[in-house]
């Protein structure tokens, strides 16, 4: 079976998965007692119009026609991107909240995370291959410790310090009240200015994580036969360090990282809580607090899909990087 | 203790091992091994598990893996003193002047390369390039051991045991080396891939001129294929002797004899197969004076007490024994 076949059968696979979360997104709420415009009324206890309650039902899209045709309703407007309309930020079309949202978090976290994966796996893959060297006695134990702080005191620590006291990093906002949004040099630096910190956290937070997951496959890896007898074949360090301990030992933690990848779309809660940063995890919270349905629906649709896309990217390149695989 | 070859003419050989010890730890695994190869030559060399037959010579090449340490002895190949050389030294030596086929031949090609890959990387390493590209000089190496050059583009895991097992022998022959180790090679196969593959080694043999180190505990296949056998018990060399000489009846230590007894008759020998009673000696707790004597049907209150030393027998023939009676023409220079 070729490489295409069995990535096409993976991708089939995703799809019936993505379609059932679909599904689920649906049914869940209207197999749920009560509506969303029910929870909405009663919030306002009697200060709206009991003849409000069907507009609002209209204006978020709940009707009392069959299932079947709900349903394929529902498909329509997901075609099209439509999620229905947020409480918390009425008017504001769902899809537009979670669009603002996701940018930023993928930006964020997101980038933390690569940035977290690529230095803790070098950390680690140097550390494991001079076994005993200062970085293989100091790394590991140190970022454990670093990782081992509650991560919402590490966070308020840094912010605290680093951002108010000395002032070297703004505190809050994904970038400053002084630029436009926009696509200017000047927008771009001051997002990168205000991500730093939290940013910094993040890696500071996960690094070590990173780091024993590759030191540790890398030892496995390095007492293997391939690698002795690469040597007996009087290959260069470079060579076997690149091509039979990275290669072999970067598979378990490309999987790791493919779901790490899934998991930032559903945001840096604490982080985005503690510097005030307009996030997914975020609008979740103001979501859960606002009973907001259509957001949270969203949100949860957003999230689902995310990790599905991202299991599939990781399954594609783990085909692409390990020939057994493709069998 | 170590064991001087009394007959070793290190100067003429092409891989020399005098005295050569190896630890592991506190254990001293093998414990002054003395051998030498000719060019050209195969070298047996037999043992149970554990006594120490692939530690002595993967020590003897600097191929040992960490705890092992080489604590002393010399090796010299083709001259050049395998012990003095630092990383880059003997990275040109492994793979051009001696090559190895690893014991886990099954486990060693790298599984996110392909077979032509392999090859590739072993030219580089030591700058050759091949006439006629590596592609067509790698089919020509598969081609010698019997396996059609398409799997060049086969990764190892869609590889059976015995064509991975030609894999790694024809990745030895690539850079034409003087001396091919052979590690346990065919323990894994079925006999008839076994035959087949001896066959092809032994063709390779007669077209390259490159001498072997065999090590296996197969006597047996020995017999045929090896020119000398060396006999190791608990990390010491015990009895070397042509195979001719061993497959005349004419093998002298007690352990050598043992080993022969218990091999199948072959069709019309009226005998049954004898096995050695007991169990190997642990090199990590090895019996006093000579470590076969718990074992031995001849043993005398010398053989508790004291280590016998490597006497010539006759003609390239050695043994490490109180007990044998050598013949009179024979020289004992090593005798007490």
């Amino acid at each position: 079976m070729g490489p295409l076949i069995q990535l096409g059968r993976r991708l089939g696979l995703y799809a019936l998965a993505a379609w059932v979360a679909l599904t689920l997104n649906f049914l869940l709420p209207r197999l749920m007692p009560g509506d969303p415009a029910q929870a909405l009324y009663a919030r306002f206890q009697g200060r709206i119009e009991p003849a409000a309650l069907d507009s609002l039902r209209v204006t978020l899209g709940l009707s009392d026609a069959p299932l079947a045709t709900q349903y394929v309703l529902y498909l329509q407007q997901l075609a099209h991107g439509e999620l229905g309309t947020s409480l918390v930020y009425f008017p504001e079309p769902v899809s537009a909240v979670i669009g603002t949202g996701l940018g930023w978090t993928v930006f964020l976290a997101g980038g933390a995370l690569v940035v977290s994966f690529l230095l803790g796996s070098t950390i680690g893959a140097l550390a494991a291959w001079r076994r005993g060297g200062w970085l293989d006695t100091v790394a590991p134990p140190l970022l454990s410790f670093l990782g081992a702080f509650p991560y919402f005191w590490m966070a308020m620590a840094a912010a605290w310090g680093l951002g108010f006291e000395l002032g070297w990093f703004p505190v809050r906002h994904a970038y400053g009240p002084e630029v436009q949004a926009g696509a200017t040099l000047e927008f771009v630096a001051s997002a990168l200015r205000h991500a730093l910190l939290p940013g910094a956290t993040m890696v500071v937070a996960s690094l070590g994580g990173w780091v024993l997951t590759m030191r540790n496959a890398m030892l496995v890896v390095l007492g293997d036969d391939p690698i002795r007898y690469a040597q007996a074949r009087g290959l260069p360090p470079g060579r076997i360090f690149l091509h039979y301990a990275i290669r072999n030992a970067l598979l378990p933690s490309l999987t790791s990282f493919g779901m790490a990848i899934g998991f930032v779309v559903s945001g840096a809660l604490l982080t985005e809580i503690v510097f005030a940063y307009p996030g997914q995890g975020y609008l979740l919270l103001q979501a859960v607090r606002g009973q907001d349905y259509p957001l949270l629906q969203g949100l949860f649709l957003t999230i689902t899909l995310a990790v599905l896309g991202a299991n599939a990217v990781v399954d594609a390149l783990i085909i692409a990087l390990d020939p057994r695989a493709r069998t | 203790m170590t064991e001087r070859d009394p007959r070793g003419d290190p100067a003429s050989a092409l891989l020399a091992v005098d005295a050569l010890s190896v630890d592991y730890g506190p254990v001293r695994a093998v414990d002054g091994v003395s051998f030498t190869v000719r060019r050209g030559q195969t070298l047996g060399l037999v043992g149970e598990s554990g006594s120490g037959k692939s530690t002595a010579v993967l020590g003897a090449l600097r191929l040992l893996p960490a705890p092992g340490v080489v604590t002393g002895g010399s090796v010299r190949l083709a001259g050049a003193e395998l012990l003095d050389l630092d990383a880059a030294g003997l990275r040109n030596i492994w793979g051009a002047q001696v090559a190895l086929v690893p014991q886990g031949a099954l486990s060693s090609l790298n599984p996110v390369l392909r077979v032509l890959d392999h090859f590739a990387e072993t030219f580089t390493a030591h700058g050759v390039k091949p006439e006629g590209g590596v592609r067509a000089c790698a089919a020509a190496l598969l081609s010698r051991v019997g396996l059609d050059p398409v799997h060049l583009d086969s990764y190892p895991h869609a590889l059976s045991g015995g064509m991975r097992q030609r894999v790694t022998i024809a990745l030895g022959l690539a850079l034409n080396p003087p001396l091919l180790v052979l590690d346990e090679p065919t323990t894994a196969l079925d006999v008839v891939v076994e035959r087949d593959i001896l066959r092809q080694l032994l063709a390779a043999q007669d077209a390259s001129g490159f001498a072997m180190v065999f090590i296996t505990h197969d006597v047996a296949l020995l017999l045929e294929l090896a020119s000398a056998i060396a006999v190791m018990y608990a990390g010491r060399l015990v009895e070397r002797a042509p195979s001719e000489v061993l497959a005349a009846d004419g093998a002298l230590h007690p352990y050598t004899r043992g080993l022969l007894a218990a091999l199948p008759p072959s069709p019309g020998e009226a005998r049954l197969p004898v096995s050695i009673p007991g169990h190997a000696a642990s090199v990590a707790d090895p019996p006093s004076g000579c470590r076969f004597h718990p074992r031995c049907a001849s043993a005398i209150d010398r053989c508790r007490t004291e280590a016998p030393a490597l006497r010539v027998a006759g003609p390239d023939h050695v043994v490490a024994c109180h007990v044998v009676e050598l013949g009179v023409s024979s020289p004992k220079p090593g005798a007490p």
